[in-house]
């Protein structure tokens, strides 16, 4: 046996992973996610498409992409050709796509905002409030687990599960620095609710920004080799973040908006090509950092989209989706089942994997953590 | 306990929850009178109207900037138009010799959420946030039926998109679930006769109007909640005789001056009786609240989270702060979370505990800190402190 291989299977044991974030090594990683929220809905049959199935031209007689432009990934599936950033990614084996992934009964009620909650939860019980990452990770931890870029904790909001949302680390902690010049309070009256919920997040700030002020280095290069705009300064802000090897095994970022209702095909293609040059970027530099073995990036959003177009150049709320998921350490390939155009289901692609499956593979394979949902796992990580 | 007369602390509570903060005159008129001569006579405050009412494009002007090709230019002067929109409503709200009205515009934008984003025509916007105005403290019933043909709230929610051989669920899903019953009262089959019925509701974008093509509409009649429709208004003749609808708003006012824990049902049940009882007359429902025993119960002051309008507003009435152009205090707006004219979901802004994450905080204490810089270094310590995020 070679010593990459022997290495390789005993840092797959959880003895070992157990013993990396437990350790203070310096250069101990945590194994990250970091979750990119297609906000709106992506329509998944134009991102990856079955571009040999003569029905998919029969749904989208106006919003098909011609054969001759679709990047070919082979078994007739292909890319939307704004995602030509991600090409090599695939050619490297390093990009999964998981397919027809759904929440039961979704096609039922297609509303934005049940649908995300369920994919935030991790349930379908709408009174459920406990982001999934809680429930992965339900033990309190003084050090940050988490970190949202923009102004929503979404899947990372729960009672025990130390997470943060900022618009960009530096001027975080610029701000709270600025902060600290005025006398603030050290404790309140907690029988109010409502005020000790404020105080906790008053408290969170500081220790948040002390963390990062002491472990942030700073890298100005990293900024210039990521596309100008939200997506690209978030991404940015998470390599930075990893690079300086902050113990968090979650980030969160958003790209949107892809309710493309209207006139989809542009706005469509500007879309995928921002979330397809900022994930290159991302990998190139996390790969020349040699962080990239220790990062699984992965899409998700409310709901795909109906499969046949509608009346105005654009694609209504649906339910099953593809998504994909990258990273040196992701066994790349086609996952799930190819889309059956032929026996839609309430207008909708019938779904094969539920989403909850995708947490219970990033739970159990990846972060080595016990499964709170009985769902089988899918071998996308080894 | 409900104050025989109010003392300051309480016209306080009055004046934040019911007025968006209040300067020192409102504080004093406020003052030393029975509660419910206060709360009448804070209803009956005529509406102030907002001068200077901004012109916009007209669709067609669009549609010409479109089809020479300048997109660009279309882009920036939307902006801009947009802009001017989100600056006006901000400078009535400084100046309103009105607050509680201008406080039921933003309830009622937030419980009829239309996004500026979507509808991309601010002439509609601005139609549509007058039309509010107009019934804010009106009566309910007509408000509803107004809005259900409100062109930006049919664009807004798909229902120009609504035919006969495909309807679109978008405005029946919302319709019941957030604007009369609320979920847990339909079943689905409801939502898919509700949008039957609503078939052919469009709007006329040159005109700006509502209008009915009957091409489109599909009489054929659906059940509905155990009843037969055959058309919109037949939907809302039934959501209005329901008894869920004058609870489900009772409810949204519960949440919105009271208290994000839930309520106890009996006081909905009073509050909804008084308000179907008046044929949906929405001082009545009002006067109820701000007259019941749980508005002035001590475990529910200072329990409310001051949403970024509420904060920006009071700032700017209650302390002498420097005068900072309304762009600023629009971007400040958007920046903590709200955006006017874009709320975030049909289901409106965040309310309670989900307003303050730890940058919305930060994001809070910042605008403090940078538009009160000037004030005494005492009061900028109250500014900051986690009871001013409280009402």
């Amino acid at each position: 046996m070679h010593r990459r291989e022997f290495l390789k299977i005993l840092g797959l044991t959880p003895f070992l992973s157990l013993l990396a974030s437990s350790n203070s090594f310096a250069n101990a990683m945590p194994r990250i996610v970091v979750l990119v929220e297609l906000k709106g809905g992506n329509d998944s049959l134009n991102t990856l498409i079955p571009y040999q199935d003569p029905a998919y031209y029969q749904l989208r007689p106006q919003l098909a992409i011609p054969k001759q432009h679709v990047l070919n990934l082979g078994e007739g599936m292909g890319m939307h050709p704004a995602m030509q950033a991600l090409l090599p990614v695939w050619n490297n084996k390093e990009m999964a796509w998981i397919q027809g992934i759904g929440v039961p009964r979704q096609e039922q009620a297609r509303s934005h905002f049940t649908s995300i909650h369920h994919w935030e939860t991790g349930s379908l019980d709408p009174n459920l409030d406990q982001g999934w990452l809680g429930q992965v990770f339900p033990h309190a931890s003084p050090s940050l687990q988490g970190v949202a870029i923009g102004n929503e904790l979404g899947p990372l909001l729960a009672d025990h599960f130390n997470a943060i949302n900022l618009h960009s680390p530096e001027e975080f902690v610029q701000y709270v620095d600025k902060l600290r010049t005025n006398k603030l309070r050290t404790s309140v009256d907690q029988s109010n609710p409502m005020l000790a919920h404020i105080f906790e997040m008053q408290q969170k700030l500081f220790q948040a920004s002390e963390q990062i002020d002491r472990q942030l280095q700073p890298n100005q290069t990293i900024k210039q080799q990521f596309p100008a705009g939200e997506f690209g300064d978030g991404l940015s802000s998470i390599a930075r973040m990893i690079i300086s090897d902050f113990q968090i095994p979650i980030y969160k970022l958003s790209l949107g908006n892809f309710d493309t209702h209207v006139s989809q095909s542009a706005l469509h293609q500007r879309l995928l090509h921002e979330l397809s040059t900022g994930l290159a970027a991302f990998r190139k530099v996390l790969y020349q950092q040699h962080k990239w073995e220790n990062v699984v990036v992965l899409t998700y959003s409310e709901f795909g989209r109906r499969a046949s177009e509608n009346q105005s150049m654009g694609t209504d709320h649906g339910s099953a989706a593809a998504h994909f998921a990258i990273g040196g350490s992701v066994k790349g390939g086609f996952y799930g089942q190819h889309p059956n155009l032929i026996a839609l289901h309430a207008g909708d692609i019938q779904y094969h994997v539920d989403f909850r499956s995708v947490y219970a593979t990033l739970a159990t394979r990846w972060w080595q953590q016990s499964s709170p949902w009985d769902m089988p796992d899918i071998p996308f990580i080894a | 306990m409900i104050p025989s007369t109010l003392n300051l602390p309480d016209a306080k509570h009055l004046a934040v929850r019911a007025c968006f903060g209040a300067d020192n005159l409102l504080l004093q008129a406020l003052q030393s009178k029975p509660a419910d001569i206060i709360v009448k006579e804070l209803l009956v405050v005529p509406t102030d109207k907002p001068k200077g009412i901004p012109q916009f494009s007209s669709w067609g002007s669009w549609e010409s900037m479109l089809s020479n090709g300048a997109i660009g230019q279309a882009r920036d002067r939307l902006n801009q138009e947009k802009m001017l929109l989100k600056q006006w409503w901000m400078q009535h709200l400084l100046t309103t010799a009105s607050p509680l009205v201008e406080r039921m515009v933003m309830f009622w934008h937030n419980h009829f959420t239309t996004s500026i984003n979507k509808v991309n025509q601010p002439q509609l916007i601005l139609q549509q946030h007058q039309l509010i105005r107009e019934h804010a403290l009106g009566n309910f019933s007509t408000l509803l039926r107004a809005i259900a043909r409100d062109p930006a709230m049919l664009i807004y929610l798909d229902a120009g998109m609504n035919y006969k051989e495909q309807p679109n669920e978008n405005f029946a899903r919302e319709l019941l679930e957030l604007f009369t019953l609320g979920t847990g009262h339909y079943q689905e089959s409801d939502i898919k006769a509700a949008a039957k019925a609503f078939t052919g509701w469009a709007v006329d974008r040159y005109k700006n109007t509502f209008v009915l093509e009957s091409e489109h509409h599909d009489d054929s009649g659906a059940s509905f909640l155990g009843q037969t429709v055959r058309d919109g208004d037949e939907v809302l003749d039934v959501l209005l005789k329901h008894p869920r609808t004058a609870e489900h708003i009772a409810e949204q006012c519960w949440s919105a001056f009271v208290s994000t824990q839930k309520p106890d049902p009996k006081v909905i049940s009073s509050w909804a009786t008084a308000f179907r009882n008046s044929g949906y007359e929405i001082k009545t429902l009002l006067e109820n609240v701000f007259l019941s025993d749980a508005f002035w119960a001590s475990e529910n002051l200072n329990i409310l989270t001051k949403s970024p309008l509420d904060l920006i507003v009071g700032l700017s009435v209650s302390q002498p702060i420097p005068i900072v152009p309304t762009t600023e205090l629009v971007k400040w707006s958007e920046k903590l979370g709200q955006n006017l004219f874009v709320p975030p979901s049909p289901k409106g802004w965040a309310e309670g505990k989900a307003w303050i994450t730890a940058q919305s905080l930060l994001d809070r204490y910042s605008m403090i800190a940078s538009l009160a810089a000037p004030l005494p270094s005492q009061t900028l310590t109250q500014l900051l402190d986690p009871t001013y995020q409280l009402k």
